[in-house]
């Protein structure tokens, strides 16, 4: 399987071209132009806002659907039960704003309703207010697989097991991840280059570098910040390189596209491997001051 | 990939060394004596052991040590002298690889998520169990007859005999068994989606304990060599579990059948319930035995001295031997210790200088702001205005050679003064009893400045060096490493990596003959590794904030009782509390930073004012202390009364911390001392020179 | 009552990051003997007294905790995207879609091995400047990655063409002779230009825009490619403006942000400590620079920080990489050789 053959794109400045439209289109509010741009532009028959509690937002806009519950399994049953999903329904989803478990989770949940395939929106503002210190989530109320996201595979002979993280500037969430699964031999660092920014790269590194205690031991590989393609091929070549693996836990610590990465990757594969997607969780969530809207990419997920 | 810096200290859990290093690297605490881990654990017995320890130390090396693999290389693959030699089998899983959160919500029923987590755990040890009997079975070179004759036995138990009754290979078993941990997981992961367990996919086809119990007992039946071998399930990570999934362990603990017994890995915090699923709670002693490795090693401080110090002249060893060169330990030891720069306050205050050279130093500006201030709100006996202040710092300063510790002397001496002064008394009576007592000192006669000296030396200096932003490198050394890592190999062996790998990448070559470990290397090393303990703190939700905020609000306190004008206690460490007195809450936050290490409970410490039973005394984990520049000396103490531990461990009365901290701030600072000078200062006891 | 716990002086947390660039990204660059970030801050003793001496140490330490440099694995992880990124992922897309969107990789490898077999690989300047070693990784790099990338898919910018000496009969029955140039290979679809740095784009516009015009001139369907680790925003304005390239793109594109001292720096946006100041750290790298290279900030005045594994780019403030007059660099230039 060749990961990076799938369709990728961009457009500067918000101007994205959406071929027919869509039947649906899913952004989650944060507030920032970038979102709202697009939300605007794009063309589809039904858009709809979805607000996560974890923002805090006080929402009355319309196409707004409130989530009851901070859990990614409860917080969309309304929301399905009043689609009509088929499987060849014409879905685009801007990830700009979602929150990184329940995005993994709404995808697999579109899967295992039979849909194969998915475009993706993520827009790259112009600049961050304060990128240095941002921190991104609150604390972290719990470590666990994100719900759905396990495989019908799981072995008991942990000695093999791989932890590959893709990590960022979030260094809190990448030492919970560590504690949550201290047992692991073989970590795998994703680290994002090239960075979206050329600084971006070695402020992460620095991130990283800060829990390195907490870490251990650890081998890097890189792969794009801004491509699930490659993301998704570079872990294929880590589970390769890897013939006598046990269970293979994921875990999307870095930019969206890169969850994104993870998530076509786990979609390809938990099957017929025993792959798990692991988060550590957090109530709450400051959304990025971002500026501006440069660049939106545009994945297409073509799904077995 | 780039490589790290060589480092012989760069391993710091067990879980990054494979099994023939785990033995390897293998230092049993105090080996020839009652309180060797062998003696403890003692593999030989039925008693079942929880083994309790904080996270670094050195619970899963003990524990994977006890295991088949490491049996093996101990002996040398044999496995007749295991069966015959050892008489037990370690069977070591850990835990996490359950994943066990994932038997909760999803729309299904507790009591269904019960039975399929018990069903499920049956199914997932007894998958490592097989493989290992696997192997044992092609090492005693088994013949089929036998396995088949075993398999038939374990199999009659299953509710679907007649579809599987054609197995005879404990592969085919494993296989199995597997199938039904597959639907398992399917059914567990698609529920996310369905909001529910298909029935069928899930039913369950054997009585609990017929695998766990059961493989151990046909074996032990069949085989003569496993007559008499115990069957240890060593757990590792019990913590991972829900509290109702800890009781399903205890359970089978408690109910365990012969040939098994238990061992039971966890850390301190996960160690929540002692309670089983029948209602009965398992007695300690009787039942199982609970070994607590951190209080083992903190209560035996000479042992564990000898411990680490076999640690690191063990790790340097191999190191060296790595190289291809020869060593002797003792001469390792030596020549590794002198490397380490000694602490040296000349330096220090050397930096302190060179920083102010060109403006006055931070405690005279100080001072000259206390005065003023105290002029102008009539605090400040005979100072109306600021007129007299330029003296009174000319006193100060005098004699002292721009030396601003013996400044400092003075000036803690003129803040004693001016708390406690009398009506008439006046700063140049004041100065001049200073100057009179100070010229004695440096005459060598006696002197108040003697006890001075000798009593807050430290915490003055820590003074200096917070004021001017200077690193205090009092914690420095090995013996000081030692002492600091309160009992736990990993901070210890951490900080030296740190020190090792700071002193390298500063280029002064640490490992090698002529090289040393500078001041700032240590100081960096021990300040980073207490950062990463405190970052590394493993508490989440609510309860992990509540920790963090009140360990705030206590160092606050502390840091306000050394940094001050007119500190009470000398380095001062720990503190009492009576227990009787506080609400749950605040037990229970201290309970939670008592088992993640952050307190240390010191049993043997108690107050000589009062010795309640009630009263207990803790102190801030010592490899925290350079994060606040607060004192590892436990000689200083403080008896903290209710309305202040309910402020800082109590969430609920947080708010009113502010108001304690105000005033204590300003009974402990001039010139607002002054005003509660006869105010009710029942906590504070006054120093006698 | 604000931090956690006690921070650090800021002189250690500077020195804390450069010491985790030693131990990660700068990693080849450490040397056991020395601490080289204090070598380096030593060249600053023009300062006068002390004080201003450690002011003008610790604002420059300041700049290099910001540098960027790009070590071996990360200068071939930029290789690697250049091709992957910028050259095929256009071209699979290219052959999924006009065959049905397959997702048959054998047919898709097929047809790319078509295209890259047409496609040749040129440096941008002359063989003998740094940007040879660069070709030399991309090349290791493209055969590690693509396993049928031939060593011919490289040529010299004057392998493009071949001039003939032709002599034919005028109508007056005189000889005539003359040099045609023609393309060499008639058979090639793609021609790119591979670059490390784009400055200012002088090298595109003076250099390539002939051969570029040229190639077109012969067969105005061949494709040209000007492909870059790094270029300013400026440069590849540029070199598009030239509308000669087909394509021009860089990994990564550096905008005004990246100017050590512009007013839209990025590096002084939030001030870490009061002892940092962007005036004060411009007049300290020109007082130093004047005596390095002309111009005191580098070359095109770009001012930034930023090196690469084989080379530090002229346009990076010349206190990082200068060695006139006995400074000594901390990321060391490789001059060009003529």
């Amino acid at each position: 399987m060749n990961y990076t053959i799938f369709y990728k794109t961009s457009y500067e400045n918000g101007n994205i071209d959406c071929g027919d439209g869509y039947d649906l289109f899913v952004s989650a509010y944060d507030g920032c132009e970038r979102t709202a741009t697009i939300f605007d532009k794009i063309k589809s028959n039904k858009k709809i806002w979805i607000d996560f509690p974890h923002y805090k937002n006080d929402l009355s806009e319309e196409h707004v659907y409130h989530c009851k519950s901070f859990r990614e399994d409860e917080c969309f049953i309304d929301l399905f039960t009043s689609i009509q999903l088929e499987a060849n329904l014409k879905i685009c989803i801007d990830i700009t704003g979602f929150i990184r478990p329940h995005l993994i989770f709404f995808i697999k949940y579109l899967h295992y309703s039979g849909i194969k395939k998915i475009d993706f929106l993520y827009s790259e503002p112009q600049h961050y207010n304060n990128a240095e210190d941002t921190t991104f989530s609150g604390f972290i109320t719990e470590v666990k697989v994100i719900e759905g996201c396990g495989s019908p595979i799981n072995i008991p002979d942990t000695d093999n097991d791989l932890l590959i993280v893709s990590a960022g500037y979030d260094d809190n969430l990448i030492a919970r991840i560590l504690q949550f699964k201290s047992k692991i031999k073989k970590k795998y660092f994703l680290v994002g280059f090239p960075s979206l920014q050329p600084d971006m790269y070695q402020e992460n590194i620095l991130k990283i570098n800060k829990v390195k205690d907490s870490i251990g031991k650890k081998i890097d590989k890189y792969a794009p910040a801004y491509d699930p393609f490659i993301t998704a091929q570079v872990i294929n070549e880590i589970v390769e390189e890897n013939s006598n693996h046990s269970n293979i836990y994921l875990s999307p610590l870095s930019t969206k596209p890169q969850a994104l990465g993870i998530a076509f990757y786990y979609l390809w594969n938990f099957e017929k491997k025993p792959i798990s997607i692991i988060f550590p969780y957090s109530n709450t969530y400051h959304p990025k001051t971002a500026i501006g809207i440069k660049k939106t990419w545009k994945y297409t997920f073509e799904l077995p | 990939m780039k490589n790290e810096l060589e480092n012989p200290f760069s391993v710091t859990k067990a879980t990054e060394f494979s099994d023939v290093e785990i033995n390897e690297y293998w230092v049993s605490f105090n080996a020839k004596d009652d309180k060797s881990f062998e003696t403890i654990l003692n593999p030989t017995e039925f008693l079942p052991k929880y083994l309790i320890g904080g996270k670094g130390s050195g619970k899963t090396h003990i524990l994977r040590y006890f295991s088949f693999p490491l049996q093996k290389i101990r002996n040398e693959e044999n496995i007749q002298t295991i069966l015959s030699d050892d008489k037990y089998i370690g069977f070591y899983s850990v835990l996490h690889g359950l994943n066990s959160s994932r038997f909760e919500g999803k729309n299904v029923s507790q009591a269904e998520w019960e039975s399929v987590f018990e069903y499920y755990f049956e199914l997932y040890i007894s998958d490592n169990l097989l493989r290992t009997v696997q192997e044992i079975f092609s090492l005693l070179q088994l013949d089929s007859e036998k396995e088949k004759e075993i398999i038939q036995n374990i199999i009659k138990a299953f509710g679907n005999y007649e579809e599987i009754k054609t197995a005879s290979k404990i592969s085919d078993l494993i296989e199995f068994l597997a199938g039904l941990r597959r639907k398992i997981n399917s059914q567990v992961n698609n529920a996310a989606f369905t909001r529910k367990l298909e029935y069928d996919e899930v039913k369950i086809l054997f009585s609990p304990g017929d695998l766990l119990f059961g493989i151990p007992k046909n074996i032990s039946a069949c085989i003569e060599q496993f007559k008499d071998v115990k069957f240890i399930y060593i757990f590792d990570e019990y913590e991972k579990l829900f509290e109702w999934q800890k009781k399903f362990v205890n359970t089978l603990v408690w109910d365990k059948k012969q040939p098994v017994t238990f061992w039971i890995g966890a850390r301190r915090y996960g160690y929540t319930t002692r309670d089983t699923k029948v209602g009965e709670v398992m007695k300690s002693g009787s039942e199982f035995q609970e070994v607590n490795l951190d209080e083992i090693i903190r209560s035996n401080e000479e042992l564990y001295k000898q411990f680490a110090e076999k640690l690191y002249v063990n790790r340097l060893i191999k190191y060296y031997e790595s190289k291809g060169l020869k060593v002797n330990p003792d001469e390792i030891k030596r020549s590794f210790c002198d490397r380490f720069e000694p602490y040296n306050e000349a330096k220090i205050l050397e930096e302190i200088i060179q920083k102010n050279k060109k403006k006055e130093f931070k405690h005279l500006k100080a001072l000259r702001k206390k005065l003023s201030d105290g002029a102008k709100s009539g605090q400040a006996l005979d100072l109306h205005d600021d007129s007299k202040i330029d003296k009174i710092v000319e006193a100060i300063t005098l004699n002292t050679d721009n030396n601003p510790l013996e400044q400092k002397y003075k000036l803690f001496y003129l803040y004693q003064l001016w708390y406690s002064a009398k009506k008439g008394d006046t700063f140049k009576s004041f100065t001049d009893l200073i100057n009179h007592e100070f010229s004695r000192f440096q005459n060598g006669e006696y002197s108040k400045f003697k006890d001075i000296v000798e009593k807050r030396k430290k915490d003055l200096i820590a003074q200096l060096t917070k004021e001017n932003n200077v690193k205090n490198t009092e914690y420095s050394g090995i013996a000081e490493f030692i002492r600091i890592s309160e009992g736990n190999a990993r901070s210890f062996i951490l900080i030296l990596k740190k020190a090792v790998e700071f002193a390298k990448i500063r280029g002064e070559k640490p490992l090698d003959d002529g090289g040393r470990i500078s001041l700032d290397s240590q100081y960096l090393a021990v300040y980073e590794t207490a950062r990463w303990f405190y970052e590394d703190i493993e508490l989440v939700g609510e309860t992990g904030k509540n920790m963090y905020s009140s360990l705030k609000r206590l160092t606050d306190y502390f840091i306000l009782e050394r940094f001050c004008d007119k500190p009470v206690e000398t380095t001062l460490s720990c503190f009492y509390l009576k227990t009787d007195r506080l609400t749950k809450n605040s037990l229970d936050c201290i309970d939670i930073m008592k088992m993640h290490s952050v307190l240390i409970e010191d049993t043997e410490g108690r107050n000589p004012k009062n010795s309640g039973r009630t009263e207990k005394m803790f102190q801030i984990n010592k490899v925290l202390a350079p994060l606040w520049n607060l004192p590892t000396v436990e000689r200083g103490s403080k008896s903290l009364q209710s309305e202040v531990v309910e402020a800082i461990f109590n969430p609920d009365y947080s708010s009113k911390f502010d108001q304690h901290y105000k005033k204590r701030k300003s009974e402990l600072n001039a010139p607002d001392f002054v005003k509660l000078e006869n105010g009710n200062l029942s906590n504070t006891t006054e120093l006698k020179f | 009552m604000a931090k956690n716990y006690d921070e650090l002086p800021f002189y250690d947390k500077l020195k804390g990051k450069i010491h985790a660039y030693y131990q990660t990204i700068w990693r080849e660059k450490w040397k056991e003997e020395t601490d080289q970030a204090e070598d380096w801050l030593k060249n600053f003793s023009d300062g006068g007294d002390d004080e201003n001496i450690e002011k003008e140490r610790i604002n420059m330490l300041y700049l290099l905790s910001k540098f960027m440099y790009f070590g071996n694995d990360e200068l071939r992880q930029l290789l690697i995207s250049l091709y992957r990124d910028l050259f095929k992922y256009p071209i699979v897309a290219a052959i999924r879609l006009a065959n049905g969107n397959t997702l048959d990789t054998a047919l898709i490898n097929t047809e790319f091995q078509k295209e890259l077999s047409a496609t040749r690989f040129l440096g941008v300047g002359n063989p003998s400047e740094s940007g040879v070693h660069m070709l030399y990784y991309f090349r290791q790099e493209c055969q590690r990655f693509e396993h049928h990338f031939k060593k011919c898919y490289f040529i010299n910018t004057s392998d493009i063409f071949t001039t003939n000496k032709i002599t034919e009969d005028l109508p007056d029955g005189k000889p005539r002779t003359y040099l045609k140039s023609e393309i060499t290979d008639k058979l090639i679809k793609r021609y790119v230009f591979i670059d490390d740095f784009c400055g200012s784009g002088s090298q595109a516009t003076s250099y390539l825009k002939n051969i570029v015009k040229n190639i077109k001139f012969e067969n105005k369907d061949i494709e040209v490619n000007y492909l870059m680790l790094f270029g300013t925003e400026n440069g590849i304005n540029a070199v598009r403006n030239l509308k000669v390239f087909n394509k021009v793109e860089a990994v990564f594109t550096i905008d005004d942000t990246f100017k050590a001292f512009s007013n839209d720096s990025r590096y002084y946006k939030i001030l870490p400590d009061d002892v940092i100041d962007k005036d004060f750290s411009k007049l300290t790298a020109s007082k130093y620079g004047i005596n390095l290279f002309n111009p005191p900030l580098g070359y095109g005045n770009c001012e930034l920080l930023l090196g690469l594994y084989h080379n530090t780019p002229d346009n990076s403030l010349p206190i990082f990489w200068s060695e006139q007059n006995e400074w000594e660099p901390i990321f060391k230039r490789y001059h060009k050789i003529y």
